[in-house]
């Protein structure tokens, strides 16, 4: 089971982690590359105001740079981390205010897959997947990241 | 007024000159401020990949709202499809926008009312 705790020097420890937990961070930064494909630019760049044209097409000259500045900052940062992954103990020890970072990068990397595989609600419900399936695959990816950003999520929810 | 009116010609020869400043000056420009800048609401709309606990996350950081405040916003979204979780000028609304596409919340503002 996952676990988020605090150690000495501003660090966190998170234990629990399995090679499947393993392998789906480890895949999370080739998830991002792909952070500008079809629909996944549209969902991580949306309209901010819909019903203004004008505004809304200012908006995106003045925040998508931005933003873009804000999601690849983040995912370095947990890139830069991920080689701390002992996967003998089961866990990786990072500096705690990366945190955000890394429920960033998580977060965008389903976002991504969801996109690029048009996972619905109907899918996230389902209790089975398809093992050789492409599209489940990248749904079970997206759950397994799921169950991380929730622990670190609880984590900081139970210190606010 | 009694000292005023005691402290000299100069003064007196000024103070007609107060009335050629318009009289409904600052009222004009409050009822022109008013109509160009309505309040704008910030709505967060549902979505289905976004974790209802992260979701509730970015409301308590982004507003400031307690947790309960933030999770009745975050079921609001959940069920109804979207929220409106601030009203208010457009500049802040802007700027609220701003960290909810940052922390990959579907949000849009929109005009009030």
């Amino acid at each position: 089971m996952l676990q988020v705790s605090a150690l000495d020097g501003g660090r966190l420890r998170l234990g629990g982690i399995d090679e499947v937990i393993a392998h789906c961070l480890r895949h999370v930064p080739a998830i991002l590359e792909r952070r500008d494909s079809g629909t996944a630019r549209g969902r991580l760049y949306p309209d901010g105001m819909p019903s203004d044209p004008r505004r809304n097409d200012e908006w995106h000259r003045l925040m998508d740079d931005e933003l873009r500045h804000l999601f690849e900052s983040a995912a370095e940062t947990f890139q830069r981390d991920l080689p701390l992954l002992d996967l003998e103990h089961g866990e990786i020890v990072f500096p705690a205010h990366h945190a955000r970072a890394w429920m960033s990068a998580i977060n965008q990397a389903r976002i991504v897959l969801t996109e690029l595989h048009g996972l619905t609600q109907h899918d996230f419900e389902r209790d089975e997947i398809d093992v050789d399936s492409p599209h489940d695959g990248a749904l079970a990816i997206v759950q397994v990241l799921a169950y991380v950003l929730q622990t670190l999520v609880e984590a900081e929810l139970g210190e606010a | 007024m009694t000292r005023a009116r005691g402290a000299g010609p100069a003064v007196v020869a000024r103070a007609p000159a107060a009335p050629t400043l318009p009289a409904v000056a600052p009222k004009a420009e409050t009822q022109e401020r008013t109509a160009v800048s309505p309040p704008w609401n910030v709505i967060v709309h549902n979505d289905p990949v976004n974790l209802m606990s992260y979701v509730t996350l970015v409301f308590q950081r982004v507003f400031g709202y307690a947790r309960d405040r933030a999770e009745r916003h975050m079921w609001e979204v959940h069920t109804q499809g979207s929220s409106i979780l601030w009203t208010g000028e457009y500049e802040r609304a802007e700027g609220y926008l701003r960290e909810l596409h940052a922390s990959q919340l579907l949000a849009t503002i929109e005009r009030a009312g």
